[in-house]
């Protein structure tokens, strides 16, 4: 069945004016807002209406450094067309010069169905902040007549706040009290260098001069010292060395003992060193000894010389300071058996 | 905080009397290590005395001056100004001078109670020393000054009882050379420890929570699972396109940025 072509335009109008009606009851009316007119140097909140703001602090006394909250509450006096958006308030120079101004992810709060209310946190960048200055709400008024003056601006009353100075907790310096000494005087400025070990070529010097030095020093003792240079040489000799001990000790003896004990000694080296077998050897039998040894002349004639004057000592009468001249026969005696027979020794 | 000891140099070379003397430097120091000990009771307020009285101690060291009392002096204002790495280092200088100094050796050990090394493996931790406090570190240059003689002695007993044949000669020259060779041994140790120590240097960790990795670059997978924090200690082995390769106490190594290390260079 076709319906008549008026009454189908009338069903057309009454759905298009039922479209609108359904916008309207939204409270939001999407009528356009002219571009010309709108204030250039304030941001534009995008309203359309009629409104009243106002605007509160929390807490209006506070420290430097701390947030305040700042709440600016926006109401329709007549049904608004379009509602109010969140203002950014580090576009207003009056703000952002006094605080810091964090940004805020808080949805918009709607007391009651004209209400539109928009929390900032706040914080006084110094202690000479003394009041949130008045904040500009630049809407558009559509029930004005003229669209020219369509754009007003409200402002909110400044708050008054009162910022003390930031209080800090003092902390100590933590560090153990040998950390606060300081060490003064010119021993600070000294120039210590550290120790570096020698080069190579003084380590050798230092090696070698040392035994070199006592080198020299035992060669120049020999030429300066002959005699003490041979007598230490003789020493090596076990039989010497027990022999002019033995003559050392018996220095104590009287003539007669002495002499005595003179004559065992040095038979009793001569035994150890040229294997004489008899205890107590007659200047002939001495000379015979050295002889078949291959001595020569002259210590032959030194021992027999020496057991001859012992001879004498033992059986003749003689003083006691005589007894000196045995003694040092008897280790002159010695020492020539030790150089004769020990020829390398000597070298 | 750590550019502020090159500021300070910067500073003193930029000003007219460029030819500040020693004792003039040593003035400031002092007097900025005084005005942070009177700030003490607030560190916010003391540290930035502490750092520049670092700074002018630092300038000094700059221009050669070199004694236990400066280094002791500079770890102290750096670990006041809680700059724990450079504090370390001073310390470590310091003793490297004068091992026997108590004082370093304390303030040595206090520092090291403040890094923060990792609770699970003790990761870069110094070895605990056994020594006896007691016990003095000798100066080499004192072994060297006992063994020279001693082998000198050694050589002329020997030499005279060559002479006399008397045997305590004989046995006084041995045990003087005895002696002699333990200290030289000792010396030996000593100085291969030295040429060991510059050979790779000692190496502190100036940042906290820096990760060692196997190679020298950011591409480098860790080599350990914790990181090390500031302070931590070791031995520098090789430097590479800005990477150090270090090794700690337990002989850990890991590769480590350069800007995240101070190094023990002169």
């Amino acid at each position: 069945m076709l319906m008549p072509r008026p009454l189908l335009l009338l069903l057309m109008l009454l759905v298009f004016a039922a479209s609108v009606r359904g916008e309207a009851d939204d409270g939001i009316e999407t009528d356009d807002i002219p571009v010309v007119g709108r204030p250039v140097d304030l941001p534009f909140s995008e309203a359309s209406g009629w409104f009243e703001v106002h605007a509160r602090a929390k807490p209006t006394t506070l420290q430097a450094k701390t947030a305040l909250t700042f709440t600016v509450s926006v109401r329709a006096v007549r049904p608004a067309r379009r509602s109010p958006h969140r203002l950014d308030l580090r576009e207003l120079p009056d703000f952002a010069e006094r605080f810091y101004i964090e940004d805020s992810a808080e949805e918009v709060v709607r007391p009651d169905d004209r209400t539109w209310e928009f929390t900032y946190r706040l914080t006084p960048r110094r202690t000479n902040v003394t009041a949130i200055p008045s904040l500009p709400f630049v809407y558009f008024n559509p029930y004005q007549l003229t669209a020219t003056k369509g754009f007003q601006v409200l402002y909110t009353d400044p708050i008054p706040l009162h910022v003390l100075p930031h209080e800090t907790v003092q902390v100590p310096v933590q560090a153990p009290e040998s950390a606060f000494v300081l060490t003064t005087g010119p021993e600070v400025l000294e120039r210590q260098t550290p120790w570096t070990p020698p080069s190579i070529g003084t380590c050798v010097v230092l090696l070698l001069l040392p035994p070199f030095a006592c080198i020299a020093w035992y060669l120049v003792w020999r030429r300066v010292y002959p005699d003490a240079a041979r007598l230490a040489s003789q020493r090596r000799s076990r039989a010497a060395r027990r022999a002019l001990q033995a003559l050392h000790a018996a220095r104590r003896l009287d003539t007669k003992m002495w002499a005595a004990g003179t004559t065992a000694i040095v038979a009793d080296y001569l035994q150890q060193r040229l294997d004489l077998t008899i205890a107590e050897p007659t200047p002939r039998e001495v000379e015979l000894l050295f002889t078949q040894h291959g001595c020569s002349s002259t210590l032959t004639e030194q021992a027999v010389r020496f057991f001859e004057a012992c001879d004498s000592a033992r059986f003749l009468p003689m003083s006691e300071s005589s007894s000196l001249p045995l003694h040092d026969a008897a280790v002159q005696l010695i020492l020539a058996v030790e150089e004769e027979t020990c020829p390398t020794l000597h070298s | 905080m750590s550019y502020t000891p090159l500021l300070i140099a910067l500073l003193l070379h930029a000003e007219p009397e460029a030819a500040l003397t020693d004792r003039e430097v040593l003035e400031r120091a002092e007097t900025e290590f005084q005005e942070g000990m009177r700030l003490r009771q607030d560190r916010e307020q003391a540290r930035p005395h502490f750092r520049n009285s670092a700074g002018y101690f630092d300038e000094l060291r700059r221009r050669g001056v070199r004694n236990a009392a400066l280094y002791r002096d500079l770890g102290n204002a750096y670990l006041l100004a809680d700059d724990l790495p450079r504090a370390l280092l001073s310390y470590h200088r310091g003793l490297r001078l004068s091992p026997n100094d108590r004082a370093l050796r304390e303030s040595l050990a206090t520092a090291r109670e403040r890094v923060i090394y990792s609770p699970s493996g003790d990761l870069g931790r110094p070895r605990s020393d056994d020594r006896p406090p007691w016990l003095p570190h000798l100066p080499s240059a004192w072994l060297m000054l006992a063994a020279i003689p001693c082998y000198v002695l050694g050589c002329v007993s020997l030499t005279r009882w060559r002479m006399v044949r008397r045997g305590g000669l004989l046995v006084g020259g041995a045990l003087a050379l005895l002696l002699a060779g333990i200290l030289a041994g000792w010396l030996m140790i000593r100085a291969e420890e030295q040429r060991e120590r510059e050979a790779h240097p000692l190496v502190v960790i100036a940042r906290d929570g820096v990760q060692l990795r196997r190679g020298n670059g950011e591409a480098f997978p860790t080599r350990y699972e914790t990181p090390v924090n500031r302070g931590v200690e070791g031995r520098l082995r090789f430097e590479r396109g800005g990477w150090v390769q270090i090794e700690l106490s337990d002989g850990e190594i890991g590769w480590a940025p350069r800007a995240a290390v101070l190094v023990d260079a002169p």
